[in-house]
């Protein structure tokens, strides 16, 4: 049943900006290096598409006022000391990133006439600054680094499951996109860096992140925190498309059918570049209040904004060649975007060394649980925590393969889970992958379950989840191995969907993209916790509150309505 | 569907696009690329960037048809 053994010290899985990282520096410690993709390393999940911000504190910046902004805006639920050590780590990273790119012949960072970094206010940004980075460009670099650094690839894999031996992480199983082959894989450390799950609704690229690094974490047994905070982006209603941190910088308007701009009640200091929680909560708001449609308006951004924009986000603006409309000279109708744990939104809970708790097992980027953002805080921070946690999460798996004894798993060990993965194949009827990716998306991005809750809305969700999870997942038959990935995909969707759903329904108050009807207040009396979920012994999902430690800013008290 | 074909004039068997796509939407038949998997395409564009002879022209409409919140 297995096709193949693969042994190496260090397995990352997932090949975006943090798993490159991750991989890269793993390997300069001396290590064998294994990183596997479901696609393409450098075509292959959100990096591509990073549309053009990235948080990076100067080293002339004062890091006070940033960490201060960071942990405010990120309405205090942010691991602090993840906070100050990404506003030490980021620019030294992001210039060493900068610097491969130019060793490549790629131009990463943005620069002015003089030379210097481009850096704007975007969404969110009070006294921070944004730089503007070519994500394609930074994507071919780290591909270029990765094969320089003799990092082993396996590409066109879907990792399905973390292997275990007594407690200890030592490997993951491997599925061939296209050839359906099996793989054992062997390590001494994992670094699971593949992104969170959008359950393939809005948002350009995303739709082969469907979560299995937060899923096969959660059936191992590590922590995932912060799941209430599943996230939004926002879109054209007519088309998947992005760079609104951009279009924001650049002084896009967001315009309801009364022809306000919005926001300006919503979030009154910056209005139009508002958080991305403030955003998307009041779009769904004005919806419900009857002023929808709502647009997104570029008429009176610059020529000069004009041509950044069409540069960095080459995709966005192919989506609008393709629908007939010039931005730049009429509105468009706009949407929030349901996102899942794509880019924010929580995921695998990690220490300061990207260690989470079930020994060998670390995480990186998005698949983590974020911990630089608390709620969303400001724009950009995603990027510059793939370099910091690709960079930490790679250098502690490495040190911990340094120390962790061979496992000596066998295929044997692993052959009942291989044969449960592969039964879609053999089922003779059944639904197909797409039949209940929809019924979940369904599900999910009602307006009062994605946006506007309730516990009414929020347990009707959870018995919709619950029977897809029960009746229709282990009904899904496959055709062959893209049908078998699709199928698999199933499976950690639903997972990631009963977390989002419980979380939610756990958080008794309203805090970033978390906006409840019954508890409309931010709570920080009671509330001011991360929402943990774990698998219990007998299986089931526990899902709890816990304290957190604020080092550096004391953590707010009282009850006031979200801000 | 955002992917509908590739331009057979001007396609030079290259394979760019077959290695790439996230979503495994092309498939090969010795160097020859066809959609194997069009109704996959999310659309990204990275197929149109990439390609070197301009064969394909992406569609923004959804492959698949997806719920809309409201």
């Amino acid at each position: 049943m297995i096709n193949k053994t693969i042994d190496t010290d260090v397995l990352v899985v997932g090949g975006g900006l943090a798993g490159c990282e991750a991989a890269i520096k793993a390997k300069n410690e001396h290590n064998s290096v294994l990183l596997v993709d479901k696609g393409y390393v450098s075509r292959s999940g959100a990096s591509p598409f990073a549309a053009g911000a990235i948080n990076v504190c100067l080293p002339e910046d004062d890091k006070d006022v940033w960490l201060r902004e960071i942990v405010e805006r990120g309405e205090y639920i942010n691991d602090q000391e993840w906070v100050k050590l990404q506003l030490e780590r980021g620019y030294p990273l992001a210039m060493e990133l900068d610097e491969w790119g130019r060793a490549f012949g790629h131009t990463i960072f943005e620069r002015d006439e003089q030379g210097n970094l481009l850096r704007k206010k975007a969404r969110g940004n009070i006294n921070t600054r944004t730089c503007v980075i070519n994500a394609i460009p930074a994507m071919d670099t780290m591909r270029a680094k990765v094969i320089e650094s003799k990092v082993s690839l396996l590409e066109r894999v879907m990792v399905t499951d973390l292997v275990l031996d007594q407690g200890r992480v030592v490997g993951a199983i491997g599925l061939g996109y296209r050839d359906g082959k099996v793989y054992l894989l062997r390590a001494k450390s994992v670094v699971l860096s593949a992104s969170g799950c959008g359950f393939k609704l809005f948002g350009m690229g995303h739709r082969n992140l469907t979560g299995e690094g937060q899923a096969m974490a959660y059936e191992a047994g590590a922590m995932l925190r912060n799941i209430d905070q599943a996230m939004s982006n926002t879109t054209a209603r007519a088309a998947d498309n992005h760079g609104m941190s951009l279009m924001a910088a650049a002084g896009g308007r967001f315009l309801n059918s009364l022809g306000e701009e919005f926001m300006w009640n919503y979030e009154p200091e910056i209005g139009n570049r508002a958080r991305l929680s403030k955003l998307t909560v009041a779009i769904a708001r004005e919806i419900a209040a009857g002023r929808g449609p709502v647009y997104m308006d570029l008429t009176a951004t610059s020529e000069e904004d004009q041509k950044l924009m069409r540069k960095i986000v080459p995709e966005a603006f192919k989506a609008f060649a393709s629908l007939k409309i010039d931005p730049f000279k009429e509105k468009v109708e706009w949407m929030p975007a349901f996102k899942g744990t794509v880019m924010h939104g929580g995921g695998i809970h990690i220490d300061i060394t990207g260690a989470s708790n079930v020994p060998g097992l670390y995480s990186a980027g998005d698949c983590s649980c974020t911990p630089e953002h608390g709620t969303w805080s400001i724009t950009g921070l995603n990027l510059t925590f793939a370099i910091v946690s690709g960079d930490i999460a790679g250098r502690s798996a490495a040190s911990y393969a340094r120390e962790a004894a061979t496992s000596g798993v066998q295929k044997s060990d692993v052959e009942e889970t291989v044969a449960s993965r592969l039964a879609p194949l053999d089922a003779k009827v059944g639904l197909t992958p797409d039949e209940v990716i929809y019924r979940m998306q369904k599900v999910l991005i009602a307006n009062d379950v994605a946006y506007i809750r309730s516990d009414a809305s929020l347990r009707r969700a959870l018995g919709e989840i619950e029977s897809i999870r029960e009746e229709a997942v282990p009904s899904v038959k496959a055709r062959n191995s893209h049908e078998l990935v699709k199928a698999l995909e199933t499976r950690s969707m639903i997972r990631i969907a009963e977390m989002i759903v419980r979380s939610c329904l756990y958080r008794e108050e309203s805090r970033g993209f978390h906006y409840r009807t019954d508890y409309p207040l931010t709570d920080n009396d009671d509330w001011l916790k991360w929402i943990m979920v774990q698998r219990d012994e007998q299986g089931s999902m526990r899902v709890w509150a816990q304290n957190f430690p604020t080092p550096y800013l004391p953590a707010p008290s009282g009850k006031y309505p979200p801000k | 569907m955002a992917i509908r074909d590739i331009d057979r004039v001007k396609c030079n068997d290259c394979g760019r696009c077959y290695l790439i796509c996230p979503m495994d939407v092309f498939g090969k038949v010795g160097r020859r690329v066809y959609l194997s998997n069009p109704e996959d395409c999310m659309p990204c564009y990275l197929c149109e960037i990439d390609c070197p002879v301009d064969a394909i022209t992406i569609d923004a409409e959804r492959g698949r048809p997806i719920p809309l919140p409201y």
